[in-house]
């Protein structure tokens, strides 16, 4: 890992340049909003990547909690099948199908039920024992960084198109800003837990 | 080998004798909340219309803070003469110490928000619009949302130099969902606006849950080193 550090991030250098080109030259402008709906190309992939990596912290987390006896490690086991299993078929039961929203297909659930399950199962192979809780923290640490641009661009963002910096009662607003609250907390609570 | 309930009650009566004889986090709790409610009224001087609308609020942070100081004290007896690392190596089931602690201090809060609701009414003067009898279930389950947490992270942050500043910073966070269930349900009834039904449930989902995992968790934590 160490070897292919410079080439990792020269690469990621490079494609970084060519979205910032792609974002800022060649997109064209938006009819309504202006230049400054530009900076989704900055913050919706952050969120995504902040909430990709919250998922990883949560499913290291609750496999290294899971595996301080082979008793919990078990259950754990036969509990994600279950969900998985439940998370296939229930999409397609058609008094489930009808409380789907608008637009969520009944295979997209399904597939991302068995992506959650496989992930559970693949950071468990290739993370044994002590390093499921590096994953985690590792996971976390980076997450805290990628949600806090989020809550930067996001308002923003706002103030021109909104009107208004911050919406108070808008729930993914607000449950985004727990969600950093409580992660920033956890790592507070890492540091001192060392210490 | 005794039960489960009978060590948490033991454990239980203990700490309510202690408390009894001391009256060290009660005196300070009860004088603590008086303060900040006086604080509040020298702050806030609506009319009784406007107060309905924001007491909730006030009544909820008031309660948090007066709840931090109760759980603040919870563990601090126990270390003194090494008490809690007698209660590790002992039999005792760790989530029976575990509940008595946070049934001591869900009837020390519950006590509080008792003697606090009636000045709240005076000082605000306030008159509730909606069903009254909500008031009670609200603030049972967002007491036992507040203490269920509090005692689980006050435990965490036992063994580190600052803890009384660590438990807030662990504990709000994580409160939130619930402040913000116990703050909406207690402001609708008050205004008799919207029904406080999905708070409720909300409320009573976060216990359930929050409950579940401490408890699943607390012997990870009272071993960790």
């Amino acid at each position: 890992m160490k070897k292919t550090f410079p080439i990792l991030a020269l690469l990621t250098a490079a494609f970084l340049a060519y979205a910032f080109y792609q974002a800022m030259f060649v997109a064209p402008t938006d009819a309504l909003q202006g230049d400054v709906y530009r900076i989704i190309y900055y913050h919706v992939p952050s969120a995504w990547t902040a909430f990709l990596l919250f998922f990883i912290n949560f499913v290291a987390s609750v496999q290294y909690l899971a595996s301080a006896k082979p008793s919990t490690q078990r259950a754990a086991k036969w509990i994600v099948i279950v969900i998985g299993v439940v998370g296939f078929i229930a999409p397609f039961v058609p008094q489930v199908k009808q409380q789907l929203p608008v637009g969520m297909y009944p295979s997209s659930v399904a597939t991302t039920a068995l992506i959650m399950v496989g992930f559970y199962f693949l950071i468990g192979k290739y993370f044994p024992g002590k390093s499921l809780d590096l994953l985690a923290v590792t996971a976390a640490e980076v997450g805290v960084v990628f949600c806090t641009i989020v809550l930067i661009t996001g308002p923003i963002w706002a103030r021109p198109v909104w009107g208004i910096w911050w919406a108070p009662g808008d729930i993914r607003l607000t449950s985004t800003l727990v969600l950093w609250l409580i992660y920033e907390t956890g790592r507070c609570a890492r540091g001192i837990w060392r210490a | 080998m005794k039960s489960v309930w009978s060590i948490t009650l033991a454990t239980l009566t203990k700490d309510i004798r202690l408390e009894w004889r001391s009256k060290d986090a009660l005196n300070a709790m009860l004088f603590f909340s008086l303060l900040v409610v006086v604080i509040f009224v020298f702050s806030f001087d609506p009319l009784a219309e406007e107060s309905r609308h924001i007491v909730g609020g006030l009544v909820w942070v008031a309660f948090l803070f007066a709840a931090v100081v109760a759980l603040n004290q919870t563990w601090a007896r126990e270390l003194r003469n090494q008490v809690l690392d007698a209660y590790r190596v002992s039999p005792a089931p760790a989530n029976s110490l575990f509940m008595a602690k946070v049934l001591g201090n869900f009837i020390l809060v519950t006590l509080l928000e008792a003697l606090m609701a009636p000045l709240f009414v005076v000082f605000y003067n306030l008159r509730v619009l909606g069903p009254a009898w909500q008031l009670i279930p609200v603030a049972l389950l967002g007491t036992w949302a507040l203490v269920v947490n509090g005692t689980f992270f006050a435990a965490m942050s036992l063994r580190t130099r600052s803890r009384e500043l660590m438990l807030p910073l662990l504990l709000f966070p994580i409160s939130i969902p619930a402040v913000l269930g116990m703050v909406a349900a207690t402001t609708a009834i008050l205004t008799g606006d919207n029904p406080a039904h999905f708070y409720i449930v909300l409320l009573l989902t976060y216990d359930v849950v929050f409950t579940t995992a401490c408890i699943a968790l607390f012997e990870t934590v009272l071993q960790a080193e």
